[in-house]
């Protein structure tokens, strides 16, 4: 069982900083996922730990090895890569025994190893094919099997379902989940797909900006996430998020009081911008105008299936809510969206940081 | 597309079809013909006798098909002093064009290879000095070329012929495998390290095999050129390694008495037709090799 820790990393693309200061500590068998926007540098941060990528300052340790200078072959890890990068002219068979036979791995052994991983990965009927005659999932799941047969420690997945459709993004993504409740090998996943992190992490780190801005277990990263970039950018649709001012422990947004005492340990001074942060489900929506609430008007109604999606203003304010499929709102009608005080945020306004 | 989107412009085509597409085919007629009459009469000419070339009439079928031409003009056509035929220059030819080819492509390969897939110190700066120098007109690097040939004792020489197609091929064949494989997605070079393919494992194993179109078109381009390649020949060669194209010239001015019309226009078809058969059997290599950048594999 290998670790993998990165300590004070830095990577700079001639003058350019793409990563600064990152610290990481991937105990044996996580399954961690890298989430960020693109250009975050999610995935020059896998290149590095691979050996892929010049390292300008820091240490990687793969199996309390330093491996910050080693050659990616020597590092105990495998990887799979968005584009598939299957080698085009070698048949499946060829593709997952290359790096065994560079390696002068006895033949016996890479024909057991290649039939092992093809029946795990349900791919033995196309081992004798090229990969211009597989489709997409098929090509993936290749891919996959030739990170596998390399019996690597450490697993590195850059965006490995981003180039397939919904339905096989989906599949994959549970097959990758069986797959590390196999093996039990640490994975590396780097991806922009907040679903994708939420499903198959133990622990996620969302990077922005060079750095590291929250690690965390899925739900810490859902439930109690650092700042207001973190809290935008996991979840679907988005966190609703209100400017407001504090006035006698209440926020105050858009001239009506919202009460978060019970989303702080300690109450705010008078005065003090902040951000309050709702997720769409933490929201209800009330026909009656008894006056509790905060009074929108509903402007464009989504029905998903189970639940209904009501996306809702004030004045310059947009609010999106999930409302049982029930709820008979149509666009146009004033309501009053009762909102869950003890499943707010409240992130500063200058610094964008929870408080 | 729908049925109502493909309707429309068909039937356009259909009504612009008789007058438009007359003169397209009026035009490739007059062009076939303007191209093909020169080669027309050349073969027809190298079959008559000099007879029937005399009478003039230089577009009527020859009234007897006569194959002793080209058996002279293969073997005993006279060179200057020498009247062995043309079939030394296509020994000599073919002494130049075959390892020149085949080390160019190697060197143009590696080279783009190292260019487009290794960080290469200066990468930038060597590959813009290489294309500078492909670009100059070569007749004005002949001079140099002599002296440096004839330094290291390559002048007069067929490695030195060699030496100075593979150096002027250099930078385009370079320049095609460095866009070939600027072309191929960097995660095949990472997967392949990943797995621990070194310099020459990934190139031999996984990039070559890719390159199969790109060397056929290099070597379409160098077999051509190199072929028909007439100063280099001249000037590197020295007497005993004058290509057929040398020898071809030296067959046409240096004659003695009566000109062999058809002798030479034998000569000539004989000396094109390695370019020619390249052409007809690699064709389809070729436009697959330039339609490849498109297709991703």
């Amino acid at each position: 069982m290998t670790g993998v820790q990165l300590r004070n990393l830095g990577i700079r693309y001639g003058q350019v900083e793409v990563l600064r200061g990152i610290d990481l500590d991937i105990p044996a068998s996580e399954f961690i996922v890298l989430l960020g926007p693109s250009g975050c540098g999610k995935s020059t941060l896998l290149n590095a730990i691979a050996g892929l990528q010049d390292v300008a300052e820091g240490q990687i340790l793969i199996g309390r090895h330093d491996m910050t200078n080693v050659e990616p072959k020597n590092r105990g890890i495998a990887m799979v890569f968005q584009s598939y990068a299957l080698y085009p002219r070698m048949s499946v068979r060829g593709n997952l025994s290359f790096g065994l036979k560079v390696a002068k791995v006895a033949g016996p052994e890479i024909e057991k190893r290649v039939a092992h991983v093809a029946k795990m990965l349900q791919i033995e009927p196309l081992l004798d094919r090229k990969p211009s005659e597989l489709s997409g999932g098929q090509r993936q799941r290749v891919a996959i099997g030739r990170a596998v047969v390399r019996d690597a420690g450490v697993f590195l997945f850059d965006e490995p379902l981003s180039n397939l459709d919904a339905q096989l993004r989906s599949d994959l993504r549970v097959e990758i989940k069986r797959l590390h409740q196999r093996l039990r090998s640490t994975m590396i996943y780097v991806t922009h797909d907040q679903i994708e992190a939420m499903t198959l992490a133990d622990r996620i780190v969302v990077m922005k900006d060079r750095i590291i801005q929250q690690q965390g277990t899925p739900d810490e990263i859902y439930n109690r996430p650092a700042n207001t970039f973190v809290a935008r950018f996991v979840g679907s649709p988005a966190m609703n998020f209100l400017d407001g001012t504090i006035k006698g422990g209440d926020a105050v947004v858009d001239g009506q009081a919202v009460p978060i005492a019970a989303a702080l340990s300690l109450p705010l001074a008078d005065g003090r911008k902040v951000i309050v942060g709702i997720r769409p489900e933490d929201m209800a929506i009330h026909a009656d105008d008894t006056g509790s609430g905060l009074t929108v008007e509903v402007d464009v109604v989504e029905p998903m299936g189970p639940e209904k999606l009501v996306w809702c203003k004030r004045g310059d304010i947009g609010l999106s809510v999930k409302a049982p499929s029930s709820a008979t709102v149509r666009p146009g009608d004033r309501v009053q969206l009762g909102l869950a005080e003890k499943k707010l945020h409240i992130f500063d306004k200058e610094t964008g940081k929870r408080i | 597309m729908s049925p109502a989107n493909t309707h429309a412009p068909v039937r356009r085509n259909a009504l612009a079809a008789p007058l438009s597409r007359m003169l397209v085919y009026l035009l490739l007629i007059v062009t076939a013909i303007v191209a093909l009459v020169p080669l027309y009469v050349m073969i027809v000419t190298a079959f008559k006798s000099m007879e029937e070339i005399r009478s003039g009439t230089l577009l009527s079928l020859p009234h007897s098909f006569g194959f002793e031409h080209w058996w002279k003009a293969w073997n005993s056509a006279c060179t200057g002093l020498r009247c062995e035929g043309l079939k030394v220059g296509f020994v000599n030819s073919f002494l130049i064009t075959v390892p020149s080819v085949v080390l160019a492509i190697a060197a143009g390969a590696v080279t783009g290879y190292a260019l487009s897939f290794w960080r290469v110190r200066f990468a930038n700066v060597l590959f813009t000095a290489m294309l500078i120098g492909g670009f100059f007109p070569y007749q004005v690097l002949i001079y140099p070329l002599v002296r440096i040939t004839s330094t290291i004792g390559l002048f007069n020489s067929l490695a030195g012929v060699i030496f100075v197609h593979v150096v002027f091929a250099l930078p385009v064949v370079t320049l095609l495998f460095r866009n070939y494989f600027a072309s191929i997605p960097i995660d095949l070079f990472k997967a392949a390290r990943v797995d621990g393919a070194g310099y020459w494992r990934f190139f031999f194993s996984i990039l070559l095999p890719m390159s199969v179109p790109m060397i056929a078109v290099a070597g379409i381009l160098q077999v051509t050129f190199i072929w028909n390649d007439y100063i280099v020949g001249l000037v590197f060669g020295g007497i005993n390694y004058a290509p057929m194209t040398v020898q071809l010239n030296n067959i046409v001015h240096s004659t003695y008495g009566e000109r062999e019309y058809n002798v030479e226009m034998a000569a000539t078809l004989l000396t094109s037709i390695i370019p020619l058969l390249v052409y007809f059997t690699s064709g389809r290599w070729f436009v697959r090799g330039v339609a490849s950048g498109a297709v991703k594999g």
